[in-house]
């Protein structure tokens, strides 16, 4: 075979590969990433990803189909819902992707079979919001599972910063909190409640989001993993698996509790390691020594 | 007496016929009973008048700094107060008062129409709708969960989460019954502690989505829209049971008016080419009124059906600049229209008596007949 023909053979391989293989796009061009999945919103976990930007296109991130959108300019005496004006797009992949908070009258509604990059609509501030944004969600239709959509986009989005844990934080036997810098000395039979406060800085946004991993170790023994991959959903809440609600996660203030522990006279070493999903990661250690 | 049905007879009875006036209900045309200037951008319409009773997010009108004004039924002002700097409006329209929202997301304020600020509430929830008997409801996050409040700010129900995407709610006025369409093509209807009374998946369509649901005035009837490709409207009774079923052909990725009448007999559906009746009693689809092509590219902005079913009410826009109001009767003969240089008029008929209110940018109209 010359080299003419194995040039047009493998255009040819690539071009059928790339008709095969799903494609993924983000849904806006300039993709601040100003929220993570999982985080907290005081009452409730952050189901997606928040882009910020400023206004501009959105677009099908995959191949797919409207079934459904909600346009304010239909229906100019609506309340608008919390997610303002919507699209929500049905992959063959048995995902859903939602496109929220979007311009009122911008959204593409002769087009519903999308192919990904397809328009759908402007950034906007609509419903439940405080800024210009899109927030989009991922979800899988069966079984009903919500999926970190930042896996999604990976290799288009890039993050080398270490995500941060800004304080170390322990409650005896239910008291006040307080900050552990180091070493502290506690009494055999305490109940200890570890509480952490971390962040991580998007590279592309500078905007404080939410670590991908927290890890909670003692002795090298590990104790607590809170992965934010996806929420299952029971009896219809949202659950990080295993089975954390929002409320075994999260505290006032945005802290993460990681467990309860009953003291006994010895050494605790604890080791705390935030991750983001680049592998970007920051640990740390305490230790409580245990007297009778 | 015999009578002879010759030609003549014939001819003079099909006159009679053709010309005799079809509108039993209408005995003459609707008239201006009163018209409001909205010189205040933020002036909300009266809304005792409205039959429906809710309120309605303007946060855009409503913002820091701007005035907002209460006004009688008589359309004398009331108050006017100012929204504090850092603070939204969310549903200005309640018969009580307004509810003020924070930048911060931990508070709401409600403001009395006499009194003024009355009472505050610690939540990071989103109030959204005011019900004219005083609920409020709140949702957290995009849809993520409901609850609701009483007009002295005491919880009624904590936000329930729906696990599943909201696409569409409605609340019975009367019993503040609470209905509520997934995504996942889930209907499920709450009481106001947002207790479940029943759910039911509508299976119905390759793609199961609930893109639009009703309730009547005491919850005594429910309507719902499910459907993609195979889109069907299904009327429900208080147990959840079907009670009719009725494909629509139109396969459309939007939410529609679905309206019942006060008095719960009629349901009125919004189509793609006009507008669709239903008897709840009958359990039949009435009449199908097709006023427009799809093609010609007209869109209902809104429409209302009258307290007692006999009328039905719609706007919708011939140009950017022109709209039209058409009134029908519920067999589907047209009585009267009006045109209008405005983009978005809201038509609504009034609670109790034949009167519909007309919104405009610049005006609130009050026709009667």
């Amino acid at each position: 075979m010359d080299f003419k023909k194995a040039s047009i053979l493998l255009f040819l391989f690539l071009l059928c590969l790339s008709r095969v293989l799903p494609g993924i796009t983000l849904p806006v061009k300039d993709a601040k990433v100003t929220s993570t999945f999982g985080e907290s919103r005081n009452d409730h976990f952050h189901n997606g990803l928040d882009f910020g930007g400023g206004e501009q296109d959105v677009r099908a991130v995959k191949d797919g189909k409207v079934v459904f959108y909600s346009d304010k300019r239909d229906f100019p005496f609506q309340s608008y819902l919390g997610s303002g004006n919507f699209v929500l797009v049905e992959h063959k992949d048995n995902t859903r992707t939602y496109y929220m908070h979007l311009k009122e009258g911008s959204i593409n509604k002769t087009n519903y079979s999308l192919k990904e990059g397809s328009y759908l609509g402007r950034t906007s501030d609509t419903g439940h919001s405080y800024g210009i944004h899109l927030h989009f969600s991922l979800e899988k239709i069966q079984p009903l599972e919500i999926m970190n959509p930042l896996k999604l986009f990976k290799e288009e989005l890039t993050d080398t910063l270490k995500p941060r844990i800004e304080s170390v934080l322990v409650k005896v036997d239910g008291s006040d909190p307080m900050a552990v810098f180091d070493t502290i000395t506690l009494n055999s039979g305490n109940n200890l409640s570890l509480y952490v406060k971390a962040s991580d800085y998007f590279q592309n946004s500078m905007n404080k989001v939410a670590p991908y991993k927290i890890t909670y170790s003692v002795n090298s023994e590990k104790f607590r993993e809170y992965v934010f991959d996806k929420f299952i959903v029971k009896n219809n809440y949202y659950y990080l698996p295993p089975n954390f609600s929002f409320q075994d996660i999260y505290q006032k203030d945005g802290l993460y509790f990681l467990g309860d522990i009953v003291l006994r006279e010895r050494r605790y070493d604890i080791t705390l390691t935030v991750e983001d999903l680049y592998g970007n990661r920051t640990t740390t250690e305490r230790h409580i020594l245990v007297r009778k | 007496m015999s009578i002879r049905l010759d030609k003549y007879t014939l001819l003079l009875l099909a006159s009679l016929i053709l010309f005799f006036p079809r509108g039993k209900f209408m005995t003459h045309e609707p008239f201006l009973v009163w018209k409001l200037e909205k010189k205040n951008p933020a002036l909300q319409p009266i809304p005792a008048l409205y039959r429906k009773k809710t309120g309605r997010l303007r946060k855009n009108h409503f913002s820091s700094g701007s005035t907002f004004t209460f006004f009688s039924n008589n359309t004398r002002v009331i108050s006017s107060y100012s929204v504090p700097p850092g603070f939204f409006v969310t549903a200005g329209s309640g018969e009580a008062g307004a509810i003020l929202y924070s930048n911060d997301r931990d508070k709401i304020s409600f403001i009395d129409k006499v009194k003024g600020t009355t009472w505050d509430f610690k939540t990071y929830a989103y109030p959204f709708l005011l019900q004219n008997n005083g609920i409020i409801f709140l949702i957290t996050g995009e849809n993520g969960g409901y609850g609701m409040l009483d007009i002295n700010g005491n919880e009624l129900a904590k936000p329930v989460s729906s696990g599943m995407f909201i696409t569409t709610f409605d609340i019975a006025t009367a019993t503040n019954l609470v209905l509520m369409g997934y995504a996942d093509g889930y209907a499920k209807l709450f009481d106001q502690k947002l207790n479940e009374l029943w759910f039911r998946k509508f299976t119905d369509s390759n793609i199961r989505i609930v893109k639009k649901v009703s309730l009547s005035v005491s919850g005594k009837y429910a309507a719902v829209l499910a459907g993609l490709e195979k889109e069907y409207l299904y009327l429900l009774d208080r147990s959840g049971d079907i009670i009719l079923k009725h494909r629509t052909k139109e396969g459309r990725r939007r939410s529609i008016a679905l309206i019942f009448s006060a008095d719960e007999r009629s349901l009125l559906e919004e189509s793609d080419q006009g507008f669709r009746l239903y008897s709840t009693e009958h359990r039949n689809l009435i009449m199908e009124k097709k006023i427009f092509p799809r093609s010609a590219g007209r869109r209902i902005i809104s429409m209302d059906l009258s307290a007692d079913g006999r009328f039905i009410i719609m706007a919708t826009r011939l140009s950017a600049d022109i709209s039209r109001i058409d009134l029908y009767d519920r067999e589907g003969t047209l009585y009267y229209k009006l045109l209008f240089e405005n983009e978005n008029p809201l038509v609504l008929f009034s609670r109790d008596k034949d009167n519909f209110l007309i919104e405009t940018k610049e005006n609130i109209y009050l026709y009667g007949f």
